[in-house]
């Protein structure tokens, strides 16, 4: 894009009728005068931030962890942990069964009790 | 900044409450919006880095502890890396023109006082973009944001003094490339 070979030059020479230097501190004062009234705040277009608004609202994923407090998690995970050992055990009992079942294994036997007199 | 007024609704967004997210991105997203686009120099591209930034702010809000550093300083950190790897991904193109601006408005500026300021704009808005990406930060932050050199320094990560004392630097930089343009004119 082609640019105006002018674009750039700010002028910030006294008028020639003031035959006073301008001193640096005026031409600072000057300067930020300049910049002030260039860096201006601007608007963005309202239907973009209704946009991006609306965006934060629908992208709600659900988390059960982040509703649940300190007290309701340990619950859960115990719990948790008590399931899963009961099936374990179950598990290995139902597969010794079968096992002996098949005469993979023989079945410990138990000493008779014998009655005391 | 306001900040203690909105740590109950900051409290809220950071246990994901996306109704207290929305309540802040309206109170920040105008702040990073101008950010954005003083540092862009284009609409679309300001509009698509903003919507990032509070997207990544959205995601990642569990990260933010309150340390001393405002929420605000937080977004604008986020702002800022996204506004980096947005110049680096387009380091190839020499210049970004200020002139797709249909769409905004500078506030309280008539269309005939817009004409007129629009050439000086140019001209010192190639200075600025001439100038080291901290010290446009800078620039942007104290004038379009209206910050003070405390809480341009938590942003920027420096002390107050090293704000002002870049500050000072930034002027007579600006004002000596004022006064080379000045000088080739004059000849």
């Amino acid at each position: 894009m082609p640019h105006d070979a002018n674009e750039g030059r700010i002028d910030m020479r006294p008028s020639t009728k003031d035959k006073k230097p301008e001193r640096a501190s005026e031409r600072l004062a000057r300067l930020e005068e300049r910049l002030g009234g260039i860096l201006q705040p601007v608007r963005p277009r309202r239907e973009f931030i209704n946009g991006v608004r609306q965006r934060i609202q629908i992208v709600q994923r659900p988390s059960v962890v982040n509703r649940l407090n300190f007290g309701q998690f340990i619950v859960v995970v115990l719990a948790g942990v008590i399931s899963a050992s009961f099936l374990m055990v179950m598990g290995t009992r139902l597969l010794l069964a079968a096992m002996a079942v098949l005469g993979l294994i023989k079945p410990a036997q138990r000493k008779p009790v014998r009655a005391s007199s | 900044m306001p900040e203690n007024s909105d740590s109950e609704v900051l409290a809220r967004a950071l246990t994901g409450d996306r109704e207290a997210f929305g309540a802040i991105y309206e109170q920040y997203v105008e702040r990073i919006f101008n950010y954005v686009y003083y540092r862009t120099g284009n609409v679309d591209d300001a509009e698509d880095l903003t919507a990032r930034v509070f997207f990544r702010a959205l995601h990642h809000i569990q990260n933010y502890h309150d340390r001393g550093v405002p929420f605000s300083a937080w977004l604008y950190r986020i702002a800022h890396n996204l506004v980096a790897n947005w110049h680096r991904d387009r380091s190839r193109r020499q210049e970004i023109p200020l002139t797709d601006t249909p769409n905004i408005r500078y506030r309280g500026e008539l269309p005939e006082q817009a004409l007129l300021a629009n050439e000086e704009r140019r001209g010192l808005m190639r200075l600025i973009r001439s100038l080291p990406p901290e010290r446009q930060e800078l620039l942007i932050l104290k004038f379009v944001d209206h910050l003070s050199n405390a809480e341009i320094g938590l942003i920027m990560n420096r002390s107050e003094g090293a704000v002002k004392s870049l500050y000072h630097r930034t002027l007579l930089a600006l004002r000596d490339e004022v006064g080379i343009d000045l000088t080739e004119e004059g000849e």
